[in-house]
């Protein structure tokens, strides 16, 4: 049976594992913190805009499950809030044990508090990795998903400081680039010529914290919005968030709610005290970044070149998903890039030909399109997400978004797709599994 | 090969370092210049306490003024100084294993500085007590001062492998030194006593004619054996002692030759023994800033005045 190891158990590696557990692999997942889902513990938005499309077509494809366990865990379904629309808001609160009891019924070797900090190659090999108490771990085929926010020097240096985020730098350790230690380049996002990398864009009250009246409404219908005081809109803050499809001028002049189990506020941080002088919000209190005050995490600043079966150029065993795998922002971006890294990984070790989802798909079409825009001169500027900007205005402009299930389902069982990721790949002994 | 290492420095109050100032910090890749982190993560990010301090060092080792309480010249290749620390500098920080200081005679120029070790610190007297091997003109300048001395220090990176003495607890342990080597034995053996550890220690006087460590060892009831100037005697004595005692950590003060010895010793003895070494080091400037102390180990240069080794082999 091949080995594969994940690094990092974000959504992007949770997917990865769900897919290589799937197509017949031992898999570990290694996670530096102690809880799976990385920033999606404060993340909750799924299914807005483009992203319904990609979640329907990933069940399509075999491969849903995390998607189904957010619906069962959601909050609300089926929410509008300014530039979205059907928006399903997981219940950040209550997802992760969820996951983390489905990976491990699913036979997931799953090691937290293990921070990888470096690899042994055998050329252009990853040989094993090793992790920061010096225990090296080894496997076939590597999927690294450490994402590409923080660690704390890059906020420090190209944000407002560590804020203390959900990612806990300063007690679990820094994040490392597998890639990069395995001697591939980094690629760092760009937001000026010498700024580097984009803020995270939203934080997120306590929401019990909340007067009452804002309270029940946002339980009651999963969105609140606020019309801000003249003298607290800040448009500048849009520019400097990784998030382009909230980057609307809404956001800026309203205070936008959602209820993910905490009460997420769509802006990068807020500063308290003008926050309190809003009617309702007197007595908040941040929940994450717990210094959401001064600002957030900077992320994109740390990308693998990779083709678009999602391998990483330059080295032959290592593949790669969610922000590891370029600017694309987002969960649902997360766990559909982890599933086609998760599954190829398996196919490279069984010696397999590596599949490439079609541009048909929405998920097929952003992982291609990326990768041409990312090579352009102003492509280090450009982030990408199913749920808004340019790329979903593509989606609607090549007729990818769709939001009949069956529909979606139609589309992938025509490109003779359904159910490719639940096959077990070792015992079928590689013939993929047709369910048309 | 990879060697892992910390900066002996990191989390003390002398983070950042000059070597941050000079963006040459032997752990922070943006401390180094480099655009983005790639850090050798110490617990916490040197990057940000330079930021949070202003971009720029934090408190440097200042040059004090200290008393000669107590001089003794036990032959003429080795006299021992007790000394006096003013206020508000306290022996205690001065009591870890491996901590050294900078030592020269009042009225000499700064190049007489030399590095050497405490032997010994007294916390109710605020007093340290330093050993003196006479070898070249810094040292024969030292040795005849009876007034005071410019002392500058702390500093920490002494013995090799320190997180081994910290993490000891309930293990057998053996000490070894040899000639001026022994004064390094003292607080390494109060230090392993904290942790309840059991210890013997195996004496030689070598060059300097004096077991200057027997008798504060002996206060604190350490089991201590001799042996005599040939090398391969040793290799006999510590396979054996390794044997009866069951020795679990081993800490070798003494040249480089007797540590490769030990290694060795060690790897025959095929069990999984720690090895704590002194560091040979050449100091100079002890801020990682001369160079004197730095070696090429593989692709990277190691400053050993900061850089607190963590893998050797053993």
């Amino acid at each position: 049976m091949p080995k594969v190891i994940v690094i990092g158990g974000g959504w992007a590696g949770c997917g990865a594992a769900l897919a290589a557990r799937k197509a017949g692999a031992e898999v570990v997942i290694l996670e530096k913190t102690d809880m799976l889902l990385g920033c999606g513990l404060v993340g909750g938005i799924m299914r807005n805009n483009g992203r319904y499309t990609a979640a329907e077509e990933a069940i399509a494809l075999g491969a849903g499950e995390l998607f189904e366990i957010a619906d069962e865990t959601a909050r609300h379904r089926n929410v509008d809030f300014p530039g979205h629309s059907h928006a399903t808001l997981y219940d950040v609160v209550k997802i992760e044990p969820r996951v983390r009891k489905f990976l491990e019924k699913m036979g997931v070797e799953l090691r937290f508090q293990s921070r990888a900090v470096d690899v042994k190659m055998e050329r252009k090999r990853i040989k094993s990795i090793v992790l920061a108490d010096g225990e090296t771990i080894e496997g076939d085929m590597y999927v690294e998903t450490t994402g590409s926010s923080g660690p704390m020097g890059n906020c420090v240096k190209y944000g407002n400081g560590c804020c203390m985020c959900i990612q806990r730098c300063p007690a679990f350790g820094p994040r490392v680039s597998i890639s990069e230690k395995a001697g591939v380049e980094d690629l760092v996002a760009k937001r000026s010529p010498d700024l580097y990398g984009a803020m995270s864009g939203s934080c997120k009250l306590n929401k019990d914290s909340l007067g009452e009246d804002i309270k029940k409404e946002l339980e009651e219908k999963g969105v609140v919005v606020i019309k801000l005081p003249e003298e607290f809109i800040n448009k500048e803050k849009l520019s400097i968030k990784v998030c382009q499809q909230y980057a609307l001028d809404e956001f800026a002049e309203n205070i936008v709610l959602l209820d993910t189990g905490h009460a997420k506020l769509m802006a990068p941080f807020f500063s308290l005290d003008e926050l309190r002088k809003i009617k309702g919000f007197e007595n908040v209190r941040f929940e994450d970044p717990y210094a959401g005050s001064k600002g957030n995490s900077i992320r994109y600043m740390s990308m693998a070149p990779r083709d678009d079966y999602l391998q990483v150029e330059g080295v032959e065993n290592l593949f790669c998903a969610g922000e590891k795998s370029g600017p694309i922002v987002g969960h649902t971006e997360a766990v559909c890039t982890g599933i086609l890294a998760g599954h190829n990984a398996v196919r490279k070790a069984l010696g397999l030909d590596l599949l490439k989802l079609p541009r048909e798909l929405a998920i097929g079409d952003i992982i291609a399109y990326v990768n041409e825009e990312i090579k352009k001169p102003d492509g280090l500027y450009k982030r990408f997400t199913f749920a808004g900007s340019a790329y979903f205005e593509r989606m609607k402009k090549f007729g990818l978004y769709l939001t009949e299930k069956e529909a979606i389902r139609k589309k992938v069982k025509d490109l003779q797709l359904y159910n490719v990721f639940n096959g077990n790949l070792v015992t079928n002994e590689g013939k993929r599994q047709h369910d048309v | 090969m990879v060697f892992t290492y910390k900066c002996i420095d990191a989390l003390s109050p002398y983070c950042p370092c000059y070597l941050a100032e000079t963006q040459s910090c032997i752990v922070c890749s943006v401390l180094q210049g480099k655009d983005t982190c790639d850090c050798n993560w110490q617990g916490f990010c040197v990057y940000q306490e330079y930021i949070w301090n202003g971009r720029k060092k934090k408190n440097f080792r200042k040059a004090l003024e200290v008393k000669i309480s107590e001089k003794k010249v036990i032959n003429e290749n080795l006299a021992i100084f007790k000394v006096m620390l003013p206020l508000p500098a306290s022996s205690r920080d001065f009591s870890q294993p491996g901590t050294f200081v900078f030592l020269k005679s009042l009225d000499s120029p700064s190049y007489f500085e030399l590095p050497l070790c405490v032997m010994n610190a007294n916390e109710d007297e605020n007093s340290l007590i330093f050993a003196v091997q006479v070898i070249g003109p810094k040292t024969k300048s030292l040795v005849q001062e009876n007034r005071g001395f410019l002392l500058r220090g702390p500093y920490f990176n002494g013995v090799l492998g320190l997180k081994h003495i910290k993490a000891a607890k309930g293990k057998n342990c053996l000490l070894i030194g040899r000639g001026i080597g022994q004064a390094s034995l003292v607080l390494i053996a109060k230090a392993l006593i904290r942790g309840e550890n059991e210890i013997a220690a195996l004496l030689d006087p070598g060059a300097i004619n004096y077991n200057l460590a027997e008798d504060y060892l002996k206060k604190l009831n350490v089991a201590i054996k001799f042996f005599e100037k040939e090398y391969l005697v040793l290799g006999d004595i510590v396979l054996n002692l390794i044997k009866e005692r069951n020795i679990e950590m081993i800490y070798s003060g003494g040249s480089d030759i007797q540590h490769d010895l030990v290694k060795s010793i060690i790897i025959q003895s095929s069990r999984k023994i720690d090895l704590v070494i002194s560091n040979n080091a050449l100091m100079c400037c002890g801020e990682g800033v001369c160079g004197s102390c730095a070696v090429t180990l593989g692709s990277e240069k190691i400053k050993f005045c900061k850089a607190q080794l963590e893998n050797w082999g053993a």
